[in-house]
């Protein structure tokens, strides 16, 4: 049996007590808390006149004759209905309709697709051929090792180095110091 | 009428023995039980489905005129709901009784119309049956020394629609099946599909809105 019943769980067992659903040990327990708790027996009576409020919406009812022809109006609706273009239908008669834009413009988008391919094979075709000189792709993969280059770089130590060769060597001539006099006054 | 004939034609299962059934009279077929009906509507007697209309139209109408409150919107939404269980028996398979599934289907539209409406629309109310005053439960609400108790029955009627609207379409649809309607926590499951506890558990809640929304009267 559950001691000391707290109000919440009995709140939520009124329901099934005034349906007698409450299996007969807590059915007592709940009755037992319902006589010693006030605030609870105040929210049950409450909740029980709230019953018997919505209760009385039950002889709210339509005008006499209402329902008369009520399997008649279901008829005629039913008729209705069946009058009605299924889906299949309407997306037939939607597509008839308007075929011939939608032709056009299927026709004008295909024209307009080939066209850009033409285009684009065009420009494929006479493009650059990649140039020789062209700066190799760097492989990423491949570390890039740096090598210090001296400040001066000392020509004979270059393997394939030779003596420096200067313009005035090749040409015979003398420099104008070194000439003698020809013309004596 | 054609139209109707071919639609019962539509509805007829491939069955070699939907052919040789007999076609019954209406008043013959008004003691026969739910299931025998669904049967002779689904071999295409459509009489038989004029017996379940006629046997449901007022648990279904009160039903979702007290989820409206309108008389117009409660009359096309029970007319369509049967239309819809109509063309749709071919596809019930007995796994409830009739009742829960077109009641299930009433409430589903019941609901979807009410979440689509953005008004709360204008309240029509049904003229009281005057049984209400001789019911226990009125002369015992009206016998109650509260301020109110000189309120009229209209006025009462008023201020009770006026909170129910004021509930939200779930919550509402739980009241009105429980408290009004009568049904157990089970059927309402059954018919909103999800658990008695999540039923129990809205009926709770709706109830301590009401009683905020309807104190003066309890």
């Amino acid at each position: 049996m559950m001691k000391n019943m707290d109000c919440k769980k009995a709140q939520q067992l009124y329901d099934d007590l005034a349906g007698g659903l409450v299996a007969e040990p807590l059915a007592t327990e709940l009755r037992r808390h319902l006589d010693e708790c006030t605030d609870c027996r105040v929210l049950r009576q409450r909740a029980v006149r709230l019953r018997q409020l919505l209760a009385l919406k039950r002889y709210e009812q339509p005008p006499p004759a209402y329902f008369n022809n009520f399997v008649a109006d279901f008829h005629r609706r039913l008729e209705a209905d069946a009058m009605r273009p299924t889906w299949r239908q309407r997306l037939a008669e939607t597509v008839r309709i308007e075929w011939t834009p939608l032709w056009r413009y299927g026709l004008a988008g295909v024209c307009g697709a080939v066209f850009a391919l033409g285009f684009a094979w065009q420009v494929y075709r006479y493009a650059p051929a990649a140039s020789p000189t062209a700066p190799a792709t760097v492989v990423a993969s491949a570390p890039v090792r740096s090598v210090p280059i001296p400040a001066v770089v000392p020509v004979a130590w270059h393997p394939e180095a030779s003596r420096p060769q200067y313009v005035l060597e090749r040409i015979a001539i003398t420099p104008a110091s070194y000439e003698t006099a020809s013309v004596r006054f | 009428m054609t139209t109707l004939r071919q639609l019962a034609e539509r509805l007829k299962p491939a069955s070699r023995h939907a052919a040789a059934a007999p076609v019954a009279q209406r008043s013959d077929l008004t003691h026969e039980e739910d299931e025998a009906l669904v049967a002779r509507v689904q071999r295409g007697e459509i009489r038989a489905f004029d017996v379940l209309v006629d046997r449901y139209k007022q648990r279904l109408y009160a039903t979702v005129y007290h989820m409206t409150g309108n008389h117009e919107d409660a009359n096309d939404l029970v007319q369509d709901a049967l239309i819809k269980a109509y063309k749709s028996l071919r596809s019930f398979k007995g796994q409830s009784s009739f009742y829960t599934w077109v009641y299930r289907i009433a409430v589903n539209r019941t609901i979807n119309f009410l979440k689509r409406r953005k008004d709360r629309g204008h309240v029509s109310l049904n003229d009281v049956d005057a049984s209400i005053e001789t019911d226990p439960d009125y002369v015992e609400l009206m016998s109650h020394v509260t301020p109110r108790r000189e309120a009229g029955l209209t006025e009462l009627q008023e201020k009770l629609n006026e909170a129910v609207q004021k509930l939200s379409d779930e919550h509402r649809a739980v009241v009105i099946m429980h408290d009004v309607q009568g049904m157990t926590h089970a059927d309402i499951a059954k018919v909103i599909r999800c658990s008695e506890g999540t039923v129990r558990s809205r009926l709770f809640y709706a109830r301590q809105q009401l009683q905020g929304l309807l104190s003066d009267y309890l």
